[in-house]
């Protein structure tokens, strides 16, 4: 019987959508389908899922997921619509443009020597009149590892200067700070694989339903494998994640360090604790970084009774024992958390809190028991964490100011002693406000969009109108364009090579597909000809290509806490991702790290089950830390909290799903949710033109009554460019990480009149 | 036109209704109930229509997840 092409093709889908079930598929056969299936990482989100990418020709006409990574062949509709909406996107920058004359004059098309030349000259005059603390580097979490290894280099190595930051301070540096004050290092000691082995999930501060779709389909699976599994989800919105929730418990926002204090009370209480566990892997510090003991940790929970913990943030007593009991009663307990913890003004410490729980109940260190922070961009962790570019960090764990790590780089990139400025550079808010006030004069964007997504952006603008900006983009829609001096078109994901790392520590590699669109490039290439004309010793950057930079940044994690010397560019051509730490070729990668006879730097024949070798007592760090309340809760003036997010068919500031008709027709705007009670309160009906109005700005937006927000809460998306809702924010940050509170400020809410 | 393949997760005993609804849909065709509550299904549609339909699927009652496996392009680009 003659099958059509159309029908082969139909049947082949079904075939992959069968298999990602793990039917057994006969292959396809016939002549439909792509010439070549390229292998890659998914461009959104910090899941990490594996795609193949179908080319015919020169051109990308398929995507699908890649069985053999943690995705196990599922992608969400994100990533799905990928090709050819973003890759071939009317609007994707494929020539270099300068401002000729001055930031309101237009940009122009140049030829390439133009342009760096352009802005080489800005920055190496700079660099002759102001010094190299003039210049920054502001990179992001979707940039290549290759890439941001090069960029930090270049600055801290090359140019002399640690203004090295990036898009991660506004997301991931509390959960940085948080491992490495609770562990000694940063990321994660479990991976995906404790999903599937959980009893308890205790999600916090996460939607995942919509910002980690296939994660959640992850969990909802491990949900349906038995019905002793049981998932806690706390969150002050009652989004689509609580669908699959035991028990969804709403609280106050900016009220979690009292629940997560009040569990590790109860857990005492109930004698839920693992003494065992305490007492040998664990040690007790105060705030102040003085040590403390176990007794002192219990009188200092102790404070935190069920009914205290009602009273802070409006969980009832009883719930707040159900859950707790629930966290420690379990076999094995993972807990998730992403925004809704990190982006606080306690950030930091509400990470050391679950990270507490954990530690006294000893849900850490075996299948399934976890805590495991979830990742907003495709390679903030292995990207700029784990290569060190942010402005206090270096490669592998070092920081600026250890002299003894500077010079252990010095010597390894070859340059003189001394070379490494002794002093950390500005974090992300600190840089701003630096070009703010004319000390920081020239700015380089790679990959991420400032003008859409600092906090209190009436305050941070006038940076970017003041400095010189060179911008390496894909899209000419991105806001921060608008300030832009010179752009420089971006190779975009499958038109070039590189490393991603994902939230569970997985580094695996996005193959070139197609050859980069018009005249665009890869950064690394344009990173090393810009570097080279500021003044940048060639010597510094001897690559060819992205290999070379990851077989630099290989070598130079062999022996480090971050050890992946085992992950060769060829492992990660043939294998869908490798889990550090990978000291050798033939390692398999880790899953549980810590753990002796699992992670490699904890040998079979250590005396200890779990070692925290980050620690220099190889003991995890138990810490005291009160409930203190937001920057800026509600209060009788401005009696609204605002709280910002995503929505499942937008991705951060939507220069990539705006691309998409039908994800752009889903969400073409932001709104805000507002729950019911307050609606009819206010007066207010679906679809009204309500204000937000807090101390920076007002906003207009429609209205959407729903009871996902508690009352008292209101909701607005970030993704809306034509409605920055960071200008309404303050600019409040961590006082350890840096990372803006972008979950809670007060506001005023009231219908347009 | 553009091909893709998904799997709908279901919640527990309304796989039936689901596929019922999901058949409905002209641009869909439904290939079983798959392990009790995954459906695999197919669309066949214009790209720019892709999210909508991968949306009104998210929507009907009783989707707990939808995970897309495989889009295809190759027939807008080489018709046949």
């Amino acid at each position: 019987m003659a099958v059509s092409r159309r029908e082969f093709l139909k049947g082949s889908a079904a075939a992959v959508a069968l298999s990602a079930l793990g039917a057994p598929v006969l292959a396809a056969t016939g002549s439909a389908g792509p010439d070549k299936w390229v292998k890659g990482v998914c461009r959104y989100c910090g899941t990490g899922c594996g795609v193949l990418i179908g080319v015919k020709g020169d051109k990308a006409v398929a995507i699908k997921g890649d069985p053999n990574n943690h995705n196990e062949g599922k992608l969400c509709q994100k990533g799905a619509l990928l090709i050819p909406a973003v890759v071939y996107a009317k609007d994707r920058i494929t020539d270099p443009m300068i401002r000729k004359g001055g930031k309101k004059s237009p940009l122009e098309k140049v030829s390439w020597e133009e342009a760096l030349d352009f802005a080489a000259k800005h920055f190496r005059e700079t660099i002759q009149k102001d010094g190299p603390q003039a210049v920054a580097y502001y990179g992001s979490g979707q940039a290549l590892t290759e890439e941001s290894y090069l960029a930090n280099k270049i600055w801290k190595a090359g140019l002399r200067s640690n203004n090295v930051d990036g898009n991660p301070r506004l997301c991931m540096a509390s959960a940085v700070a948080g491992y490495l004050t609770s562990f000694g290092k940063d990321e994660p000691m479990g991976t995906y694989n404790d999903i599937d082995n959980a009893t308890c999930f205790f999600i916090i501060g996460s939607n995942t339903s919509e910002a980690h779709p296939i994660l959640f389909d992850r969990i909802a699976r491990r949900k349906e494998s038995s019905p002793d599994v049981k998932i806690i989800v706390a969150d002050p919105r009652r989004t689509n994640t609580a669908r699959i929730a035991d028990m969804h418990v709403p609280f106050k926002p900016g009220t979690d360090l009292a629940l997560l204090n009040g569990m590790a009370n109860v857990i005492f209480r109930e004698e839920l604790d693992n003494t065992r566990f305490i007492d040998r892997y664990t040690a007790f510090k105060k705030g102040t970084g003085e040590a403390a003991s176990l007794e002192e940790y219990k009188a200092f929970v102790a404070e935190y009774t069920p009914e205290k913990v009602q009273e802070i943030s409006g969980i009832p007593a009883a719930d707040v024992v159900k859950i707790a009991k629930l966290f420690a009663e379990s076999t094995a307990a993972v807990s998730l958390w992403c925004m809704g913890i990190n982006q606080r003004s306690k950030g930091v410490w509400a990470n050391n809190l679950i990270h507490n729980l954990h530690l006294i109940t000893g849900q850490i260190g075996r299948p399934g028991a976890t805590p495991l922070s979830l990742t907003g961009q495709p390679n903030a962790c292995g990207g700029v964490r784990d290569t060190g570019c942010l402005a206090h960090l270096l490669p592998a764990g070092r920081m600026v100011e250890n002299e003894q790590h500077r010079n252990q780089m010095e010597d390894f990139w070859g340059v003189p002693r001394g070379t490494i400025q002794p002093k950390m550079g500005l974090h992300t808010v600190a840089l701003f406000e630096n070009m703010v006030q004319g000390n920081v004069k020239a700015l380089f964007i790679h990959c991420t969009n400032p003008a859409h997504t600092l906090p209190h952006l009436n305050k941070y603008t006038p940076a970017l109108e003041k400095a010189f900006v060179a911008q390496t983009e894909c899209f000419m829609d991105a806001e921060t364009l608008k300030y832009a001096d010179v752009v420089f078109p971006a190779a975009f994901w499958c038109e070039t090579d590189g490393v991603y790392g994902c939230t569970e520590r997985r580094y695996a590699l996005t193959e070139q597909a197609i050859p980069p669109l018009g005249n665009s490039r890869p950064v690394i290439q344009v990173l090393m000809d810009f570097a080279k004309r500021v003044g940048v010793d060639p010597k510094l950057m001897p690559y060819k290509n992205a290999a070379d930079i990851w077989e630099e940044w290989r070598k130079l994690s062999k022996g480090s806490p971050y050890d992946f010397f085992g992950i060769t560019r060829n492992r990660l051509k043939k294998e869908s991702g490798i889990k550090w730490p990978c000291p050798t070729e033939d390692h398999p990668g880790t899953n549980l790290r810590y753990v002796r006879g699992e992670d490699p730097l904890v040998p079979k024949d250590h005396p200890d089950r779990i070692f925290f070798y980050g620690s220099p007592n190889g003991k995890a760090t138990i810490w005291l830390r009160p409930h203190q309340p937001p920057f800026e809760p509600a209060d009788a003036e401005y009696p609204f909290v605002l709280t910002t997010g995503r929505v499942i068919d937008q991705w951060h500031t939507a220069t990539m799903t705006g691309k998409v008709p039908e994800l752009h027709r889903a969400y073409p705007s932001a709104f805000v949710e507002i729950n019911p009670d307050d609606a009819q309160k206010l007066g207010v009906k679906n679809g009204d033109q309500v204000v937000l109005e807090t101390r920076r700005d007002k906003m207009t937006f429609p209205a959407r009554i729903t009871d996902t927000c508690m009352p008292g809460l209101v909701f607005c998306p970030f993704f809306d460019k034509a409605k920055l809702v960071n200008r309404l924010f303050h600019d409040a940050v961590d006082a350890a990480s840096k990372e803006p509170e972008y979950k809670i400020c007060s506001t005023k809410v009231y219908k347009q009149a | 036109m553009a091909i893709a393949g998904l799997l709908v997760r279901v919640l527990s005993g309304q796989a039936e209704e689901v596929e019922a609804a999901i058949g409905a849909m002209p641009e869909m065709t439904t290939y079983g109930v798959h392990h009790d509550n995954h459906l695999v299904v197919v669309a066949d549609a214009p790209h720019e229509k892709m999210e909508i339909l991968f949306r009104q699927v998210r929507d009907v009652p009783g989707v707990l997840t939808c995970a897309v496996t495989s889009m295809t392009l190759e027939d807008e680009l080489f018709p046949e």
